[in-house]
């Protein structure tokens, strides 16, 4: 069904959230495609189905703000900004990608975006945030960490104890949940004696929003919202959009868990479907157009493939490697000559 | 210029060898310390590396094929000049190298309980680690066993090659002219020395100028026995026998380059103090490398003394031109049979070697007999004690 | 601005007599007094003045927001001090007992150390872990392991070990100085022993052994709190005429193996000692370096000592049974003598 019209939200923001949205399908349907054909050695978290988060959150981002990720974090590293050639360069372990080839999917990361990481450890990335904000508030800067996890996440020791300290120093944290409700491939109802999750912000006394996370407006003013408060120390938000995951837990996952026909259902309503009536009927664009949008950025993503393809591999000699073991700018000292 | 590439020599008993492989083919541009070959031994496969720069310009011997060390198995046209430095035939230095690896690589040398310290300390001082007692746990051969055999190997050799000269080379030369000129006989019989002792002894106690040795007194014995058996001294030379005037006795003093014998002139007129200071001087002058050629030159009878090393009866070379030479061993207590009951008695055992060229049998033993009862009983040897 | 971090350095030739414990306490005031990025997190540092007593009163000294109290959050609080410190602040992290570290390994391994690896190195994690190690009688299993080998198979991370006072000064000051992770153990036995320290700055670099006693027949290496049972034994077998030079390891990654290689080509007989079990430790290590770099220099077998594979147990009997005491040590200098 249509979003409700916001006429707070001006048609050009719309549509870059379209084109957002459209952005980081095209490259994960693209990433899965990589892998099966061997461009990509690692494994691979897709995303499709929870871009309106992604996108929504960070939009509400200012410079300086940063953000922890997930290990499926290629929406939020696209949502921040980053640029589809180096991350589909990062993912094929070359050294033109944004870590040098030296992470891959699960470490994804760029400074300079204000994404400190993507995790392959569940949960390890909430404390992470919370120490962004702790420094934030010891040098009183205005800035604001994100950090975005799963419903899996809010089970681990790190969500709670996280969320504690946050509300405890009353520090300028978002805590961003993607509620796809499954914890990899057990579905919410089974990993959680209480599946509401807005409920486990009640113990810390943090303030809480459930939000739909498929409409992409709706996450972008919960986020607003949300980061205006850090901003002002007001005190710490917890987001829980509720959303689904239409691909795999990872790229091979049989999914065992769920059928055919529930995906089929699921796929109705996701968020570039949704966001894409919205447009139409609010008139701010028309299919064709739509579409044009979408194939710019298939081409785009076809492009990112051919640099990622035509990119070299690091040299293991060289760079980041030595400073493991050589004695650099002060840097780790492994080894001494023997 | 064409040169031609040998099978090489990996050690000392290798006599042949198998090309497995060619690493490179005729035309190719080969430098030096290219893998050049695979070869197999009876031990392993090696890759040999190209032992000249060039272009290789004819394989001899095609990969599969045995052939003896030596051997042409290639062909090379190299650049005059710069292979002008190159080893002329490589294969010769591999083998001494190897040579020592072998050595290592024994199996009896792996049935060793060694540290590693010790086995490199026994690879540089050539020392047999199968000859040496660990006193470590377990037998185990550690720095210091290693370092009592160094100090007990053969003096004087610190690299592995030595070139045969000087003193060593003349020695060699004279040992070999004794051996292959002389019939030598040797002659071997004990002495009741427990008289010789104590006169020793004596002499030591009543004066303090010299500390005579056992040697000095056997000097003197000997000089008395020569004069009543001039035989023993007679010399052939040139178809002649001839019979020296003067009693000049020898004595072997092992100084570091090689044996030395410095000699005592006329000793039948001295004391054995006389000789005891005569001798040191010899000595000294011998192990300072000092000695004049008057002090060894013609000398008629070499009293050779090898008791302080613990040796018994041995079978001394004559010192040409001489005649006879008396070694002298260690004294020892003994049991001995004295009017059919045992005694432990200090006896000295005396070895005479004659060239029977000059000397027979009996005479030879008679003289022996003599510098026995004159050692037995030293009474009537002057002492020169006043 | 520029700071001292890779040679030692003292400011002052004035020193003082102070504890172990001060010495850290020091070393902590001073790199605060002039390092505004410097602050320290952890359980009960504060109002309690530290559980062993080392912070002290810094916490009025500097305040609350520096000297910062924490909930029992052991993964976390290191988690928060790791997204500090990729905001470029100095976190000097402290977790009351090295068997704690358990708790928090994710945030130390997975998050701190391979940070700067992951992101290509966009980013590196100077944060200090400060932990205690070592038996102090009858604290059994969960208060008394020796924790400095644990930490070997973990790239990314250098450990020390200081046994002086001097030492735990000047090494706590390079660690907090330096951009990457540091863990800090400090001997719980040697809080009370007393030692001159240099005044003021006082820089005593990573990476470096130090020889305490000079010999010539055996090689005694000490791993932290071992060093001092070393030289006991040292001194003991002196009236039986071995003469031995003890070395205090002192920094366990990287390992000085320049001074250790020095000593053995000297002496030729090696014993390493630790007060952490035996089996698979720093001792290990230690030997295997010699071994494989000076093989030829060896007269004896590297003998190894330590704690026997058993969780501490409580009774004194029982525990000084599994503990290594000093006639283990004079044993194994006595069997590579033989």
């Amino acid at each position: 069904m249509p979003n409700s019209p916001n006429p707070a939200v001006p048609a050009s923001q719309l549509l870059q959230f379209f084109d957002q949205m459209v952005l980081i399908r095209e490259f994960d349907l693209q990433a899965v495609r990589s892998r099966r054909q061997g461009l990509i050695p690692g494994f691979i978290h897709a995303s499709q189905g929870q871009e309106a988060i992604a996108v929504g959150a960070c939009a509400a981002r200012q410079d300086g703000d940063v953000v922890t990720s997930t290990h499926r974090g290629h929406a939020h590293h696209l949502a921040l900004g980053g640029s589809v050639d180096t991350t589909m360069a990062e993912l094929a372990g070359r050294v033109t990608g944004t870590c040098g080839g030296c992470g891959g999917s699960l470490h994804v990361a760029d400074k300079t975006l204000g994404n400190i990481g993507a995790n392959g450890i569940v949960g390890a990335g909430i404390p992470i945030a919370v120490g962004a904000a702790l420094s934030f508030a010891i040098r009183e800067e205005p800035r604001v960490a994100l950090s975005f996890f799963g419903d899996g996440a809010t089970n681990q020791g790190t969500f709670h104890e996280s969320l504690n300290m946050a509300a405890l120093w009353n520090l300028p944290v978002v805590f961003v949940c993607e509620n796809n409700h499954y914890a990899e491939g057990t579905a919410q109802g089974r990993h959680m004696a209480e599946t509401d999750i807005s409920l486990r912000a009640v113990p810390f006394g943090i303030a809480s929003i459930d939000v739909d996370g498929n409409d992409v407006q709706a996450v972008f003013e919960a986020a607003s919202t949300a980061f205006s408060r850090a901003r002002v120390r007001e005190g710490p938000t917890l987001i829980v959009a509720n959303t689904n995951r239409l691909c795999g837990a990872y790229e091979g996952d049989p999914q065992l868990y769920r059928s055919k026909q529930d995906v089929v259902a699921l796929e109705a309503v996701e968020p570039i479907v949704r966001l894409r009536a919205t447009l139409i009927e609010l008139g701010y664009a028309d299919d064709t157009e739509l579409k044009s949008r979408i194939n710019d950025a298939r081409e785009r993503i076809r492009r990112a493939v051919e640099f990622a393809e035509g990119s070299d591999f690091p040299e293991p000699d060289a760079g980041l490697y030595l400073t493991y073991v050589d004695d650099l700018d002060g840097a780790l000292l492994e080894v001494r000559d023997l | 210029m064409q040169q031609d590439v040998l099978m090489p020599s990996l050690g000392l008993t290798m006599e042949e060898g198998t090309v497995i492989e060619w690493f490179v083919s005729v035309g190719d541009k080969v430098d030096l310390g290219t893998d050049f070959f695979l070869l197999e031994t009876e031990k392993s496969e090696v890759e040999i590396e190209a032992p000249y720069e060039g272009v290789l310009a004819e394989i001899v011997v095609e990969a599969g094929r045995t052939v003896a060390v030596g051997a042409v198995i290639a062909r090379m046209e190299v650049d005059q000049v710069s292979n002008a430095t190159a080893a002329p035939v490589p294969a010769p230095l591999v083998a001494v190298q190897s040579g020592v690896q072998d050595v290592m690589a024994k199996p009896a040398v792996g049935k060793i309980c060694a540290t590693p310290l010790a086995r490199r300390l026994a690879v540089e001082h050539k020392v047999d680690l199968t000859a040496l007692v660990g006193s470590g746990p377990f037998g185990r051969i550690k720095r210091c066993d290693v370092e009592r055999g160094v100090s007990e190997s053969v003096i004087g050799v610190t690299s592995p090659i030595t070139p045969l000269e000087g003193r060593r080379a003349l020695i060699a030369a004279r040992m070999s002219e004794s051996t292959s000129t002389t019939a030598s006989v040797t002659l071997t019989t004990r002495a009741r020395v427990a008289q010789l002792i104590n006169l020793r002894e004596c002499l030591v106690a009543a004066q303090t100028k010299v500390r005579p040795s056992y040697n000095d007194v056997i000097v003197v014995a000997c000089a008395v026995a020569i004069a009543e058996h001039p035989d023993i001294i007679l010399q052939i030379h040139a178809e002649a026998l001839h019979l020296p005037e003067n009693i000049n006795i020898g004595f072997a003093v092992q100084a570091p380059e090689g044996l030395i014998v410095p000699i005592i002139r006329d000793a039948d007129t001295r004391s054995i103090l006389d000789v005891a200071v005569e001798s040191e001087r010899l000595i000294g002058d011998t192990l300072q490398n000092r000695l004049h050629p008057f002090d060894a030159e013609e000398g008629v009878f070499t009293v050779s003394n090898l008791g302080a090393e613990g040796i018994d009866a041995f079978t001394p070379l004559i010192n040409l031109p001489q005649s006879a030479v008396l070694g002298v061993g260690a004294i020892r207590d003994s049991v001995e049979v004295v009017d059919g009951a045992p005694f432990v008695i200090p006896m000295l055992t005396l070895s005479l070697t004659f060239d029977h060229r000059a000397i027979d049998g009996q005479p030879a033993a008679r003289f022996l007999k003599r510098v026995v009862e004159l050692l037995e009983c030293p009474d009537g040897l002057r002492t020169g004690l006043v | 601005m520029p700071q001292i971090l890779n040679q030692s350095y003292s400011a002052s030739s004035a020193t003082s007599e102070m504890t172990y414990a001060e010495a850290i306490r020091e070393a902590l005031r001073t790199e605060m007094a002039h390092d505004d990025r410097v602050f320290l997190i952890g359980e009960d540092i504060a109002v309690f003045q530290g559980a062993f007593g080392v912070t002290g009163e810094l916490w009025k000294e500097f305040g609350e927001e520096r000297v910062r109290d924490t909930p029992i959050s052991e993964n976390s609080l290191v988690g928060v001090g790791v997204g500090a410190a990729l905001m470029g602040m100095r976190p000097v992290v402290e977790l009351m007992f090295g068997d704690f570290v358990l708790l928090a390994m994710d945030q130390i391994v997975n998050q701190a150390a391979k940070a700067r690896m992951m992101s290509g190195g966009q980013v590196s994690v100077p944060l200090t872990l400060r932990t205690t190690t070592g038996a102090t009688g009858a604290a059994a299993a969960h208060h008394s392991q020796s924790i400095e080998g644990w930490f070997l198979g973990m790239p990314g991370l250098k450990v020390v070990a200081p046994t002086t006072p001097a030492d735990a000064k000047g090494l706590l000051t390079a660690a907090i100085r330096d951009p990457d992770p540091v863990v800090f153990l400090e001997t719980k036995q040697l809080y009370g022993l007393k030692g001159e320290v240099p005044l003021g700055e006082h820089v005593v670099p990573l990476g470096s052994a130090v020889v305490r006693r000079a010999g010539t027949q055996v090689t005694l290496i000490g791993v932290g709190g071992a060093t001092a049972g070393c030289l006991n034994a040292a001194n003991e077998v002196a009236a039986d005429g071995i003469d031995v030079e003890v070395i205090d390891l002192r920094s366990i990654v990287p390992i000085d193996t320049a001074t250790l290689f020095t000593s053995v080509e000297k002496t030729t007989r090696v014993v390493v000692v630790q007060e952490a079990v035996e089996r698979g430790g720093v001792a290990a290590e230690v030997a295997a370096l010699i071994a494989e770099h000076r093989i030829d220099h060896l007269d004896a077998p590297i003998l190894r000592v330590g704690a026997k594979p058993i969780p501490v147990p409580y009774s004194p009997t029982m525990e000084q049974h599994v503990l290594p005491g000093l006639s283990d040590i004079t044993a194994a200098v006595s069997a590579v003598m033989s």
